[in-house]
């Protein structure tokens, strides 16, 4: 575990010479990640979202693909498909984009929602079936899908229930007036992110992933704090419906992470409290009278309504 | 609410308190005088503010000072100075504005409270001193929130805060109080009982007379004043009989006391004699009063006369304790024979009396003579009546055949006489109330009776009683009263408040040193065998006090529930110190973090963590943990 936290420090510091401004983000990132969960980053375009996802694969040492949605994207353009090879006389598969560990889904939205929903049944299978043939997918695997609330026209958002598969819902945002202004002198580092040396290998990200799972532990008070919050979402006047068992599942397992990446193998309330801004809203249906500035307040103020325990 | 309602409102409460507690000794113009300047006051301070010269109130308080000094006589010492306090209390009040102002009423309500306690000598005195105790502390605790910001709001929490303070203030001082008390020097004489001697209480309560007239009803029988109160074992009833006065001179319609007085040296004791402690009342008698017949007395200087009557030198104004032996027996047979005296008539007594009396000439013993005469008495023609008595003894006889006591015994007197059987009229008190409790009797003005003592040749003298007993007398009657319960009840506190406390002198407290003493020894031997009396009164009193221990931790505001509440609700306190107020939902290490001053924010995030571990990751506050945590917070 020590050896994990010194890797996962490594990483991020490396990794912050090249986002600046971008510590919170980059954070939940390694939360999501290594919770095993899939995000989704809302923000608008040219904030850093891509340079976040290459930056986390180069630094963990793990593949890289990535998905440019359009409204004529295809699902086998996502998980690749047969072609025959003449001269072997056989189908021979081609691997789509999504045979890697880390995938960048940009502007999900974009997609027909039949190509969404065949990545968004990969994201939750772990696996691809084609043709008959089932392919699991490489391990780790992580999407980070980006959409861009702003656009409408031509656009098809994904409906709450889609995003449950998403574990996180983050926001990058505009950097820090000192972050931008650095960026200005310095120019884009794109180029060195992509030659950039990894810090961790592939293994030990699993380990971390398992011991995450397995080893941190979330005490019967915390549970009964989680399942009071839950409770909560359910019974919330500003809530037409609550938090589902996936959802959940989700606040416990990004908790976990979160007392992970601060040095402790159990967890305490306010790694619940870190999380569930960003684990809870886009699970939930809001009355249709609260726009989504509201939202975090409400996630909030449910919050505040639990005491904690001991 | 400002916190000058707030102290003003306490102050009037004080100053109710002592006016209620010297309302009865106080003179009607005091009274008045005190209503007018309360009212006029509370005018001023609660509805309409109007100016008054200090100049003006001062020397009208010079003048009511002068005035009640004035009218100060040897007799009549303390009331004087309590209406000028009153009045002066009034004048305060209406003066009221300055933080001294404040303090000289606090006083002036003292001084009241002190005049109660030197004019009742009752343990009332408490009863007023521990509200006004309390009273006083909270209107000191408000004056100086007052002086800090003056005309300032009092928060609402503020008030039972400072109340609960000032309580726990008063409580506090209870057994400091208590020590002082006990160790204080004391001189050989209780100090506040001769107060008393010059006091109300000292103006003797009068209604024993030393004669005893016919018809002459007086208010006696209707005055539930205490006499005496005496400690003793419980007695048979018809042995309650008190002796005090013996008469035996008749004039045809008064009784009194022979002026030749026989002083007799005392009688040695003898087994059987009963022993009783008498607490007299200031009673402004020089008699002594004991169960019939008393044969010795002790600790008081005293003379006792042949026929067992005792005198001290000078009337009693003072609360007085004496022991009395008394030779129960009747007939009494140590008297020496009376001379002819005793079988002496006025001349002019009627002569239809002489012949009435002739009926029962003819028996030969003189005691049977005695008995039947009793008997005509105590026949149903004869009833007991306080009101329309006859005129004379002759009249009760022959036509009106009712009458009290003093009818009935100096009938059997006068007709034991005529027979030729020398008969004597004793007075004093029959019966009493026996408090369980107190273990003593209680001994009303009500109870005054008057018996006869005839004399038989070769018997002694023998106590006879014609009055009816059967019925129902005043005292008998106020017995059963609800009052009269409640007031024995009371008796009972005021019996150990005056043995205590008034009584509490030089003598006491060396016994009290010489008891501690012989109880650090006898501590250092084997102890002895408890009786079983000790071990129930022990196992009671523990119980009790097991009880009230129950209440009090019942009462205090504990944090139950597990320890890690406990721990969560103290780190909460230590950042109520810093200014931060930890809210339900927030955790220890997220308002540890939030936390401004970096070097407190380190040592609550030290305990934070060190908390966290114990509650979420093992789950476990055994001791170590929680002394481990305790130091961490203590750090804090």
């Amino acid at each position: 575990m020590e050896q994990a936290h010194a890797a996962i420090g490594r990483a991020t510091a490396v990794l912050g010479r090249y986002l600046h401004g971008k510590e919170k983000p980059l954070r939940l990132a390694f939360i999501c990640f290594f919770s095993r969960g899939h995000l989704l980053i809302e923000d608008l375009p040219g904030l850093g979202k891509t340079t976040l996802a290459v930056g986390i694969a180069k630094v963990l040492g793990l593949s890289f693909g990535r998905i440019q949605c359009t409204s004529d994207l295809l699902p086998t353009d996502i998980t690749g498909l047969s072609i025959f090879n003449k001269s072997a006389g056989v189908f021979e598969f081609h691997p789509g984009p999504i045979f890697h560990n880390i995938i960048l889904v940009d502007e999900i939205n974009r997609a027909t929602p039949k190509t969404q929903s065949a990545l968004l049944e990969a994201m939750g299978e772990k696996q691809v079936t084609l043709e008959g043939r089932t392919m699991h997918l490489p391990k780790p695997f992580f999407v980070i899908a980006t959409q861009n609330p702003a656009e409408q026209f031509g656009t098809f958002p994904l409906p709450e229930s889609q995003m449950d598969r998403f574990m996180m819902r983050i926001r990058i945002g505009y950097p820090s007036r000192e972050a931008e202004l650095e960026i200005l002198r310095g120019g884009s580092k794109r180029r060195e992110l992509y030659s950039l040396e990894p810090v961790v290998d592939q293994e030990t990200v699993l380990k971390i992933q398992s011991f995450i799972r397995e080893r941190v532990i979330t005490s019967e008070p915390i549970l009964d704090y989680m399942m009071r919050i839950i409770e909560e979402t359910r019974r919330c006047e500003y809530l037409t419906a609550g938090l589902s068992t996936r959802g959940s599942l989700a606040l416990l397992h990004t908790s976990r992470a979160h007392a992970f990446m601060e040095g402790r193998d159990y967890v305490i309330p306010e790694d619940v409290k870190a999380v569930a801004p960003y684990v809870i809203p886009h699970r939930v249906f809001f009355r249709d009278e609260y726009t989504s500035a509201d939202k975090k307040e409400i996630v909030r103020s449910i919050l505040e309504k639990i005491p904690v325990p001991a | 609410m400002k916190t000058r309602t707030a102290l003003l409102g306490v102050t009037y409460l004080s100053a109710a308190l002592s006016y209620g507690a010297v309302f009865s000794f106080v003179h009607p113009g005091a009274h008045a005088t005190f209503w007018a300047l309360a009212v006029l006051s509370a005018v001023r301070h609660f509805m309409r503010s109007f100016f008054v010269s200090r100049h003006l109130l001062n020397g009208l308080a010079v003048a009511v000072t002068i005035l009640s000094l004035s009218r100060i006589r040897s007799d009549l010492l303390l009331e004087p100075i309590m209406d000028g306090v009153l009045v002066l209390l009034g004048i305060k009040l209406l003066e009221a504005r300055l933080g001294r102002d404040y303090l000289q009423v606090y006083l002036l309500c003292l001084f009241l409270l002190l005049g109660l306690g030197l004019l009742s000598l009752s343990i009332s005195f408490l009863l007023y001193l521990g509200p006004l105790a309390f009273l006083l502390t909270l209107s000191l605790l408000l004056l100086t929130v007052e002086a800090e910001a003056p005309e300032g709001q009092l928060p609402r929490k503020a008030f039972p805060q400072l109340a609960f303070m000032a309580g726990v203030m008063g409580g506090l001082t209870v057994p400091v109080a208590l020590i002082l008390f006990v160790i204080l020097p004391r001189t050989n004489f209780p100090l506040l009982n001769l107060l008393s001697a010059f006091g109300k209480g000292g103006v003797g309560r009068t209604g024993f007379s030393e004669t005893v007239r016919l018809g002459e009803v007086t208010a006696i029988q209707e005055d539930a004043a205490v006499v005496f109160r005496a400690q003793t074992d419980p007695l048979a009833e018809k042995d309650l009989y008190w002796r005090g006065l013996v008469f035996d001179r008749f004039d045809g319609a008064t009784w009194s006391p022979s002026r030749h007085v026989d002083w007799a040296p005392f009688q040695p004791l003898q087994t059987g004699d009963v022993r009783q402690i008498i607490f007299m009342e200031p009673f402004g008698m020089d008699v002594l009063f004991g169960l019939d017949r008393p044969v010795f007395i002790d600790e008081i200087p005293v003379r006792g006369t042949k026929d067992g009557t005792f005198r001290v030198v000078s009337p009693l104004f003072k609360k007085t304790r004496y022991v009395v032996w008394s030779r129960r027996p009747t007939p009494y047979v140590d008297e020496e024979p009376p001379g002819p005296e005793l079988l002496h008539l006025p001349r002019d007594l009627s002569r239809g009396l002489s012949e009435f009396a002739r009926q029962w000439a003819g028996i030969p013993s003189p005691a049977d003579r005695v008995r039947a005469i009793t008997g005509f008495l105590q026949s149903s023609s004869f009833h007991y009546a306080l009101e329309n008595l006859p005129s004379s003894l002759e009249e009760f006889l022959l036509e009106d055949r009712r009458g009290n006591c003093e009818y009935f015994a100096s009938a059997l007197a006068v007709l034991a006489r005529l027979s030729g059987v020398p008969a004597r009229l004793v007075g004093g008190y029959r019966g009493g109330y026996y408090n369980q409790a107190g273990g003593y009797y209680l001994v009303l003005q009500k109870h005054a009776h008057v018996w006869t003592e005839i004399y038989v040749d070769g018997i002694g003298w023998v106590r006879m009683d014609p009055t009816p007993t059967a019925a129902l007398t005043p005292a008998e009657r106020y017995a059963r009263t609800l009052l009269a319960r409640w007031r024995v009840l009371v008796d009972t506190l005021n019996y150990y408040w005056f043995r205590t406390v008034v009584d509490y002198d030089v003598e006491k407290q060396l016994g009290l040193v010489r008891r501690a003493q012989a109880l650090a020894s006898s501590l250092s031997h084997r102890p002895k065998a408890l009786s079983k009396e000790t071990l129930r009164t022990a196992v009671a009193v523990g119980i009790g006090a097991a009880i009230l221990i129950g209440f009090g931790l019942a009462g205090l505001p504990w944090t139950r529930g597990d320890p890690a509440q406990r721990f969560r609700k103290a780190y909460a306190r230590r950042l109520q110190r810093y200014g931060y107020h930890l809210k339900d939902w927030e955790g220890v290490e997220e308002s540890a973090r939030s936390l401004k001053d970096p070097v407190v924010r380190e040592r609550a995030l030290h305990f934070a963590r060190a908390f966290h571990q114990a509650v979420y990751r093992n789950e476990d506050l055994g001791p170590e943990t929680r002394r481990a945590l305790k130091e961490r917070l203590r750090r804090l």
